[in-house]
């Protein structure tokens, strides 16, 4: 085995392993930073008037069962802020969505996501866990 | 190329490129000082308000960041072109190459440093579309944006990591990065001259359009049409792919390469100025041709530029709220405004968002260039009253209703100037031509349409017309008005500028009344007043007159029993009807939703609980009253809408005023109105409606050299329309019948149009006869009464059987009994009847009768029936056993007469 190409061989090996251990380290950084990121929780009072709230992250359709949708527009993540002629609009790259989520216009094809949430009838309260 | 070399004076585009970056980099540093990473929208406009130098510090840092993009770019396209082409190897040429992305990147996160409305949405973007990459996608975009909202991460690698890295590469192949004097100094003066001319922008958190910087606006519109984003990214791959393979191959390769970028990059360029110029709001298509067009898009040419002036205002911004994350200008100075109600507070929505202008700059004169002295007009209110975060729903529908459109009163006037067959066309204020009909609106009708402009500050009062929004929803206070006042009278009084009018809900009879006590006059007429052709100086000056607009003179009639109980017109009318619900009607009454058998129900009424409201409804219910859950209300049986201030208790149903919260009982019909079957096809209006007021015998007339007005333009013109009165009457109304297919109503009506158009008069073009129409018109006349007319006062009343006013006497003899009329006015020379009449005596008239398709008067059999019972009722009281079994059986009455009951119209 020549000389030289044993060092390369060596280095070669040993700059993958640390490659793939420092890209494995970055991966839990960030895995542990997001896990420890903290909920964040909405509250808000029930009032069964098919009122639509937009919150930064959700948007709340208000009725008596009430619908929680992500804000995040399918297409791309913009924050859909906008309820306009009974749809909601978004406007970075004008799709529409129904009350339900269900995508009306495109360019976004997929529903969007809709959010667990906690229906607390005596107190009248919606709470969403962000 | 080689052209643009020769006018320029620089030795290459590297050193202007280099220069640029010098002043970037500079004005970056030392803009870090005012900027907050923590709080970074409010920071930027609190540098826009308070320190100029930071706005010329960051108009530098944005115009050379962008000039410094496109001359990189020039610069590499340049080399490409060079005889010597581009000896570099090949890992510096593929950094290079991977720095144009860096170059976009440093760009892109100066861009998110903003926070503004754009920024926030394309952070999302950007994390949507870097953690769309296959394995490394979410550690790359936690790594480029952080993983909370802040925007720590962003700003760390706009300064260092991509700023590092362009210094790397600029160093690796140029081996300096100073750029020679004469370049910095020319690229110096160039950057500071467009500084001072043109503010670096920042959304406004309101206007709705969302777009990236103009480098990414191209892609934006890509994106617009790709349903699978992530191609985009392979896009810009590659683009840099291209940049880089440009110096290898075979020279045919280099040369395909070459036109290959360049295609590339032109077509980008036409997808980028479609974005730029040609997207509006939800990046819907817009043209320079939309009224709207300035506010839509940036145009950095019209930027208000750098003011010198009145910056010494720093306690005042400090102390001033935040409004939409930001400092806004406006309310620095407009300090401790009163008199607007807590949903316009301008603590919360600033002064900004109904008035424009521009926020971010404490120079008077700036900040009240482009303002909206009055906002809601309906040309301006999608961007005040109907911007995202207020009142959208509504100002997107306005435009739909009859108040907007005026098409029935467009119809008719067409129809009976014979410019239209039917009067029931759909018709619009906007298209509105030159015809005589048209002229004719123009000069004497159309000032009274929502769309009509509000161009003065002052309260709503009789002589107001239109005004968009504030028509309706204008209220000045005590304080305000005299305020107004004072400041009428000495312009140098600026205490208004501290009492601001309200907007609010509280829509008053005043409001409406200015339009409405026109044409059929509903707003005098529910107020209990009759106009007469008297001038003021005929009348007592008692109170049984009023003059109104200065001229009108009104006499006392009978009020409406809902006025005199204390209501209003919106106790009945709701949010859709008065502001449209989407739908064109050609007529109002298919505008109207409420009925009188809405609350006055007879068998059982049709209701609603809250949590069954649509959302308007619900809204204003809470800003009305408090929550009432469990509630039952009533709602209209036309489009089921709730009616919000009414509500069900113990089987009684209850009004409460809006404005003036009183409860009112609401009594079912009386007993009377459902005896028998007689009367089931009569409106509850013929019987109750007392009076209407009425004109006939008007003539019409184009005079040439009247001083007239365009009611539409709002402009003084010579030659108008000329409307010459007959006689204004007050009486109960006439009758006849709406046929809807096969239900058939009886319905008030009133002489809407009996008159003479000399149409030859406007245009001479038009044959020489003078036009004649004999037209009732369907009528509410909001004059109602507890009471209902009398049986004698229909049926044998020649004014109800629509003969017109005069005699009508039944007698009988042995050979049978004969009605017989004698009318009062002439008889008209065009078509031989009574001029008050709407048919002869015992005649049918039908065809063109009435101002709407499905209206006429009663047909010769229909007469005879009605007028078979006014023969009864010439001896029978009315209140008599045997009429009132009529009501039950007619017929059996009818058989078992005696002899002495003589009936006409036997043989
Ligand atoms: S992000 Fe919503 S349409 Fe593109």
């Amino acid at each position: 085995m020549d000389h030289t190409n044993s060092r390369r061989y060596f280095l070669k090996t040993a700059g993958s392993l640390l490659g793939a251990a420092f890209l494995g380290l970055w991966g839990t950084m960030i895995h542990t930073q997001r896990k420890s990121k903290k909920k964040e929780l909405i509250r808000i009072s029930l009032d069964s008037n098919g009122t639509v709230l937009f919150h930064e992250d959700c948007i709340v359709i208000n009725k008596d069962q009430p619908v929680v949708l992500s804000s995040y527009c399918t297409h791309l993540g913009c924050r859909i802020q906008t309820f306009e002629n009974g749809q909601l609009v978004c406007p970075c790259h004008g799709s529409t969505f129904d009350l339900e989520g269900n995508p009306l216009k495109g360019p976004a094809i997929t529903q969007l996501k809709k959010l667990d949430f906690t229906l607390n009838k005596e107190t009248q309260t919606i709470t969403i866990k962000i | 190329m080689e052209l643009l070399k020769k006018i320029w004076p620089f030795s290459s585009f590297g050193q202007i490129s280099l220069a640029l970056l010098l002043i970037c980099v500079v004005s970056g540093i030392l803009l870090a000082v005012p900027y907050d990473v923590n709080d970074a929208y409010a920071s930027i406009s609190l540098m826009m308000l308070i320190n100029p130098a930071a706005i010329l510090f960051r108009n530098m840092h944005y115009w050379s960041a962008n000039f410094f993009l496109v001359f990189s770019l020039i610069h590499i396209w340049d080399h490409f072109s060079a005889k010597a082409g581009i000896k570099l190897k090949s890992g510096i040429w593929l950094r290079l190459s991977i720095g144009v992305l860096i170059i976009l990147l440093a760009m892109l996160t100066g861009f998110l440093l903003k926070a503004d409305a754009d920024s926030l949405q394309a952070r999302r973007i950007l994390n949507d579309l870097v953690g769309g990459i296959p394995f490394i996608g979410s550690l790359l975009s936690a790594s480029l944006l952080g993983i909370s909202d802040s925007l720590q991460v962003i700003y760390v690698h706009h300064i260092a990591t991509f700023t590092l890295f362009i210094v790397i590469i600029i160093m690796e192949h140029h081996k300096t990065i100073w750029p020679g004097l004469k370049e910095t100094i020319w690229v110096t003066a160039f950057v500071l001259v467009l500084s001072f001319l043109f503010v670096a922008p920042l959304h406004d958190n309101l206007n709705p359009v969302i777009k990236g910087p103009w480098y990414f606006v191209g892609l934006q519109e890509i994106l617009h049409w790709l349903s699978t984003p992530q191609v985009s990214l392979l896009i810009v791959l590659l683009f840099i792919l291209l940049i880089f393979l440009v110096p290898y191959g075979s020279p045919r390769n280099q040369f395909v390469t070459k036109r290959a970028l360049l295609i590339l990059t032109i077509i980008y360029l036409l997808l980028t100025l479609t974005g730029y110029f040609f997207r509006g709001p939800n990046w819907k298509f817009i043209t320079p041709a939309n009224s709207d067009y300035s506010h839509y898009i940036y145009n950095p040419f019209h930027s208000n530029g750098f003011a010198f002036t009145d910056y010494q205002e720093t306690n005042r911004v400090n102390t001033s709220p935040e409004v939409f994350g930001r400092k806004e200008g406006c309310l620095a100075c407009h300090q401790d405004v009163k008199g607007l109600s807590a949903s316009h507070n301008p603590e919360a929505l600033g002064c900004y968002s109904c008035h424009g202008g521009d926020p971010f700059t404490m120079n008077k004169n700036t900040a009240h260039k482009n303002m909206e002295l009055i906002p809601g007009n309906l040309t301006t209110a999608e961007r005040s009253c109907g911007t995202t975060a207020c009142h959208p729903e509504i100002v997107s529908r306005i435009n739909t209703g009859l108040m907007a459109t005026l098409s029935g009163m467009i119809s008719v006037d067409r129809y009976v100037f014979d410019e239209q067959d039917s009067p029931d066309e759909l018709t619009t204020i906007h298209h509105l031509g030159n015809s005589a009909a048209d002229e004719h609106l123009r000069n004497l009708c159309v000032r009274c349409h929502l769309g009509n402009q509000k161009t003065e500050t002052g309260p709503v009062n009789e002589s107001s017309r239109g005004g968009g929004c504030l028509a309706c929803h204008l209220n000045y206070g005590d304080k305000s008005l005299t305020a107004y006042h004072q400041h009428k009278n000495n312009d140098q009084d600026t205490t208004y500028l501290s009492f601001h009018p309200s907007v609010d809900l509280q829509v008053t009879d005043e409001h409406c009344f200015g339009c409405h006590s026109r044409s059929g006059r509903i707003s005098t007429n529910f107020e209990g007043w009759h106009e007469t052709t008297l001038t003021a100086e005929e009348t007592d000056g008692s109170s049984n007159y009023r003059i109104v607009e200065g001229y009108r003179v009104f006499r006392k009639q009978e009020a409406d029993v809902h006025h005199t109980g204390g209501m209003e017109c919106i106790d009945c009318h709701n949010s859709y009807e008065l502001m449209g619900d989407g739908t064109l009607y050609p007529h109002e009454e298919q505008q109207t939703d409420i009925q009188c058998s809405d609350c006055h129900y007879s068998d059982k009424p049709n209701t609603l609980v809250l949590c069954e409201f649509d959302q308007e409804s619900a809204i204003i219910n809470s800003l009305r009253f408090s929550r009432a859950d469990g509630k039952k209300y009533l709602s209209t049986a036309k489009r089921k809408r709730p009616l919000i201030n009414t509500f069900i208790r113990n089987d009684s149903a209850f009004l409460i005023t809006k404005n003036s919260k009183q409860t009112k009982y609401m009594k079912p019909p009386a007993s009377v109105c459902s005896r028998g079957e007689a009367h089931n096809d009569l409106s509850c209006n013929s019987c109750h409606a007392a009076w209407a007021p009425s004109c006939i015998g008007c003539h019409n007339a184009y005079d040439d050299h009247e001083p007239g007005y365009d009611m539409l333009r709002n402009d003084f013109i010579t030659g108008s329309w000329v409307e010459y009165v007959g006689e204004y009457q007050a009486h109960a109304p006439a009758l006849g019948y709406r046929e809807n297919g096969v239900v058939k109503t009886v319905i008030p009506v009133v002489p809407g149009m009996i008159l003479t158009i000399d149409k030859h008069s406007y245009d001479h073009s038009y044959e020489d006869t003078v036009l004649f129409h004999r037209l009732y018109a369907p009528a509410v006349p909001h004059t109602t009464q507890t009471k209902g007319r009398s049986c004698t006062s229909c049926h044998n009343n020649p004014v109800a059987l629509g003969y017109g006013q005069g005699e009508l006497t039944y007698t009988a003899n042995e050979q049978g009994g004969i009605w017989t009329f004698n009318p009062k006015y002439k008889n008209s020379p065009y078509d031989g009847l009574p001029e008050d009449a709407w048919t002869g005596f015992l005649q049918e008239r039908s065809g063109k009768v009435s101002t709407r398709s499905d209206v006429r008067p009663f047909t010769l059999e229909e007469q005879k029936k009605i007028l078979t019972i006014g023969a009864c009722l010439t001896c029978h009281n009315e209140s008599s056993e045997i009429m009132k079994e009529s009501l039950f059986d007619y017929q059996k009455v009818l058989d078992s007469r005696k002899e002495q009951c003589i009936l006409p119209f036997k043989k």
